[in-house]
């Protein structure tokens, strides 16, 4: 059974959010809707301080809490491990939102655009009314990991079949692929690094793994 | 930072000098060769030897010469006058440049100006003629890549990479190629504008010994065949003649390249292989050439400089850096009770010197970002100021003053703030809107804070007033 993961290799980050830029352009989401941000996190006292930046969004959890307290079943899991939202199902009820311990999930009640009402051609070519008082989150660019099952290519590795967050880092912080693999790119990083996920203790299983040192 | 020519190359710099030591371009000093009249605004040929004769020479040397010495020249120093036409091309320094609304004034003395430009901003503003250009989205260029060039050493290949049209261009706007060709024929210089395309100020010479791509230079050209010439060009270098493909084999490959050993990231086996002496002894140089310097300013009565000259020596000295930023406070009339705070800036990736906090984008993800958006404070200093997180604050030196949020920090030195934004705009769409806090109005364009090499610091000594509570 494939379950698609990701890695954040929070040595490698400088929070330079072009993981964030380009996920807003490649999935058109509205301003102020990150479904991949990077958040800059300090921490200690002067003058012993650290500042971390650490990638979030969706965690595409095993045992989604946002999907469990969804009344319309719009939110479910696929056999590939991610969770995604079927936008003609949902209602906008908000539940989902509250229930994400990673404030993963956005919705947004009237259309906006970067520069006022006036849509740039881009925005205005794109623009999915469906996503309109629903709830959205990071979808680990489902589209592209859909045609790898097409073309053959593998997600991860080939950037056709990989999530934009991760073939626009250019730091090297994000990697992508198939857990169950041990061969995977994801799998051996695992296998030779010291990684935590967020949050692990509430038991939602998060697809996402944070790299924090070697073993 | 290597200013010797040739810049695509770091190794074809290398050279000896007569003394058996590495050559370096100083601009000429000896009583000879020394040029009293500066030939640009900023002077860095007649004031600054060190940064030398290349592309970049004018941008290195003491660029605010130009708007200081257009309000008042200096004691026995050639009157700076204003340029008959300005050309600014994709630069703003309206908002960012040390005290602004200085440099907004002398602007506005010009007396004919053409800028290129994709935006409305705050120099174009002041434009009689705007020719508006398209976005890199749009337009056309062939750009090196990689190689040993005078920045970035550590590629392990080098090459050309073609940045071509995403989309269609937006309102009236043109490619810049097709704005200087007709620029280039209206004004009769068609002759000459294909010369120098062809000698390769557009990326690369289309003729050498082993190709010959060059254009017709009595004919006007398209956007197209030169970019295709260039293009051909780049292919016949990289592989010393033998290919020649253009335009349309890197709009469908985006680039080509080829390796480069690691040992071209160095200068030392260049320097080994030529038999050149190694390094220490070049402070003689420099401690002569500043000497030749003085004398040349003071043959002609000019004692401003001297400060700058005591930079000039065989071996560093320790410099009271701080002081010289702290003297210059009293002398203005400030003091260290009235100006605690040093002030101090960071360079921001999002907004890219200040070109990109127009763009909605890239000013939404510079906030996941501490610090984009207000003056970060010393959190445990704070508290003792009774300033909370989000409090509205004044800042403001004995040039001017500003305000913005205050930003809580622990990473941060109790005596210092930090302020990202240094830009204020007032024209260019979206970021007028910001209104961000503005170094540049706490940052004063002064002389005794200018060292030898032209250039200064930002930083200031400046005082914190809280204005309100977060809003």
């Amino acid at each position: 059974m494939t379950r698609y993961i990701m890695t954040a290799d929070l040595r490698r980050c400088i929070g330079c959010q072009t993981c964030t830029a380009s996920c807003r352009q490649t999935n058109a989401t509205p301003p102020d809707v990150q479904w991949r941000s990077v958040i800059d996190v300090e921490s200690g006292e002067y003058p012993d301080v650290r500042r971390s930046f650490i990638p979030v969004g969706c965690q595409h959890c095993g045992d989604p809490p946002c999907m469990h307290v969804c009344p319309t079943t719009a939110t479910y899991q696929r056999d590939d491990g991610l969770v995604e939202i079927d936008y003609d199902k949902c209602i906008g009820c908000g539940y989902c939102a509250v229930a994400c311990p990673y404030q993963a999930r956005h919705i947004t009640h009237r259309v906006s655009f970067a520069y006022g009402d006036t849509p740039m051609a881009s925005e205005e070519a794109r623009l999915d009314p469906r996503r309109t008082s629903v709830a959205t989150k990071c979808t680990f660019c489902m589209d592209r990991v859909d045609a790898a099952k097409v073309n053959g290519l593998t997600p991860g590795v080939d950037p056709e079949v990989t999530p934009a967050c991760v073939n626009s880092c250019i730091a090297g912080v994000l990697a992508f692929g198939d857990k169950q693999d041990p061969d995977s790119n994801v799998s051996k990083l695992l296998a030779e690094t010291q990684h935590f996920r967020m949050h692990e203790e509430l038991g939602t299983d998060p697809g996402f793994y944070y790299i924090w040192d070697k073993k | 930072m290597r200013l010797n020519r040739p810049a695509t190359t770091r190794q074809a710099s290398v050279k000896i000098n007569e003394d058996g030591f590495m050559y370096y371009p100083m601009n000429p000093t000896s009583k000879e060769h020394w040029a009293p009249n500066p030939a640009v605004r900023n002077a860095h040929g007649t004031m600054v030897p060190l940064s030398a004769n290349s592309p970049w020479s004018t941008a290195l040397g003491p660029t605010h010469f130009s708007w200081m010495f257009q309000k008042e020249s200096p004691e026995n120093w050639p009157k700076v006058t204003a340029p008959d036409i300005w050309f600014c091309y994709r630069t703003n320094p309206s908002i960012s440049f040390w005290d602004t609304k200085e440099v907004v004034k002398r602007i506005a003395e010009f007396p004919f100006i053409v800028a290129f430009a994709y935006s409305y901003d705050e120099t174009n503003h002041m434009a009689d003629v705007l020719l508006p250009e398209c976005t890199d989205f749009e337009s056309t260029q062939l750009i090196r890549v990689g190689g040993s060039k005078f920045i970035e050493q550590f590629w392990d290949h080098e090459g050309f990479a073609l940045r071509q049209p995403a989309v269609k261009p937006h309102g009236d706007t043109r490619d810049f190629t097709e704005i200087a060709t007709e620029l280039a024929v209206r004004a009769g210089l068609l002759e000459d504008y294909n010369k120098a395309i062809n000698r390769g100020s557009a990326c690369v010479s289309l003729r050498t010994d082993n190709y010959d791509f060059s254009l017709d230079t009595t004919q006007r050209h398209s956007v197209d065949t030169i970019w295709d010439r260039t293009c051909q060009a780049a292919s016949a270098e990289l592989s010393n003649g033998r290919d020649s493909d253009g335009l349309g084999w890197y709009k469908e490959h985006g680039l080509r390249t080829r390796p480069i050993s690691r040992l071209s990231w160095y200068l030392f086996p260049e320097l080994k292989k030529q038999g050149i002496r190694f390094e220490m002894p070049f402070q003689e140089r420099l401690y002569r050439v500043g000497l030749e310097l003085g004398n040349r300013l003071h043959e002609r009565g000019i004692k401003w400089w001297d400060t700058q000259l005591c930079e000039y020596g065989g071996l560093p000295k320790v410099h009271d850096f701080p002081g010289i930023w702290e003297q210059e406070t009293i002398k203005q009339g400030g003091s260290f009770k009235e100006f605690p705070f040093w002030l101090i800036t960071s360079r921001s990736m999002q907004y890219a010197w200040g070109s990109n906090v127009g763009v909605q984008l890239m000013d939404e993800v510079a906030g996941n970002l501490r610090g984009h958006k207000g003056v970060v404070i010393n959190s445990g200093k704070a508290k003792e100021l009774g300033i909370a997180d989000g409090d509205l604050i004044e800042v403001h030196s004995y040039t001017g003053k500003t305000q913005g949020p205050a930003i809580l920090s622990q990473g941060i030195r109790p005596d210092t703030l930090l302020m990202m934004g240094q830009f204020d705009h007032w024209a260019t769409p979206y970021a007028k809107d910001l209104k961000a806090p503005s170094m540049n109005s706490l940052i004063a364009m002064s002389m005794a804070l200018t060292d030898s090499t032209g250039s200064g610091a930002d930083l200031a000594r400046v005082g914190v007033k809280r204005l309100g509570a977060a809003s």
